[in-house]
């Protein structure tokens, strides 16, 4: 079974400005402490569409299971200041998501992925202002 | 590999319908098993058919399933114009009786194509490979997908979301893109969007 990831965010909107400070903080369940060996969150951007994909990491961090993390699944917090660009974009051949991902690396088992979205400036309203 | 949020994007986009993405699909359900066993028995073969019709995505079905089986296989992507094969990284350290996949084995000459084929018996590696027309192979695995496959792969990659693209919609697109089901699929990711923008296009 996979083991449950709950992500949060400060602003149930999730809706953030380029430099805006962005709170963010994540629980793991229903797995064993033991049954996990590191666990990495990430703040990235990815592109879909019709062309190739891409993808660019603004903050990542890593904890291990060690004597001073013997329990990787109790709530844990980080803050980030959040970029300039890319804007999130939702266009028609090209899209661009702002997610935060927490992987949880078991000892036996596939990792496990939990993606929250949320979005990064409003880019219409950028587009108006800069014209 | 990247790893995308399902509900965000169009299931048409290019990371669900990549051929390393996604399976093939058979047109019925003996042939992976009849194909194995053919591509086992030979030693090696080719897989045939024209543009965008599954042939990449089948050669990354069977190198997963000749992998699950124990074999080391690797493989090698000519792109369009490639006339020569790059030393690629197994060279040196393949086995004999494993598999070296050879995805657009037409774009290499005549003469490094024979070539290719004696290295590979010579070391006794069975040599898988994809092309637009037949050459000479042990087993041959013609691919010609019909509407109803493509109307059952439109539907997979859209179960999630709802039948957004019809198989009428599927059938007509089938027809105006002469079978070719990658041109088929950049249609419907077109279509999905137009059906489904929330907003309209801004105006310039």
């Amino acid at each position: 079974m996979d083991p449950l990831v709950s992500i949060m965010l400060c602003d149930p909107h999730r809706l953030y400005q380029s430099g805006q400070r962005m709170r963010c903080s994540y629980q793991i369940d229903a797995i064993a402490a033991e049954a996990i060996q590191a666990v990495e969150a990430s703040v990235l951007w990815i592109t879909s569409g019709k062309g190739d994909e891409d993808m660019g990491i603004h903050e990542f961090h890593r904890r291990v299971s060690d004597d001073e993390n013997p329990d990787l699944r109790a709530l844990h917090e980080f803050e980030t200041s959040l970029p300039n660009s890319p804007l999130s974009f939702d266009g028609t051949i090209l899209k661009l998501h702002w997610l935060v991902r927490v992987k949880v690396f078991q000892e036996k088992g596939p990792a496990h992925t939990q993606d929250l979205p949320f979005q990064l400036g409003t880019l219409a309203e950028f587009m108006a202002e800069a014209s | 590999m990247i790893h995308h949020p399902r509900h965000a994007t169009n299931p048409f986009s290019t990371c669900w319908i990549r051929p390393d993405r996604c399976s093939y699909r058979f047109p019925s359900a003996g042939q992976p098993g009849q194909l194995m066993e053919g591509l086992l028995r030979a030693g090696g073969g080719q897989v045939v058919g024209p543009h965008g019709v599954g042939k990449s995505t089948l050669l990354f079905t069977l190198q997963a399933e000749l992998m699950k089986r124990g074999y080391q296989v690797a493989r090698i992507q000519l792109q369009a114009g490639q006339r020569r094969l790059a030393p690629w990284r197994e060279e040196q350290t393949m086995a004999a009786s494993s598999w070296l996949i050879v995805d657009g084995f037409e774009q290499l000459p005549a003469w490094r194509r024979w070539k290719l084929v004696w290295q590979c018996r010579r070391r006794h590696i069975r040599l898988l490979v994809s092309s637009h027309r037949c050459h000479r192979f042990p087993f041959t695995w013609q691919l010609a997908p019909g509407p109803e496959l493509a109307c059952t792969l439109v539907d997979e990659l859209q179960q999630e979301i709802g039948n957004v693209v019809t198989s009428e919609d599927v059938k007509q697109l089938f027809r105006e893109h002469q079978g070719n089901i990658r041109e088929l699929l950049f249609a419907c990711y077109d279509l999905f969007e137009t059906r489904t923008r929330r907003r309209p296009e801004r105006q310039h």
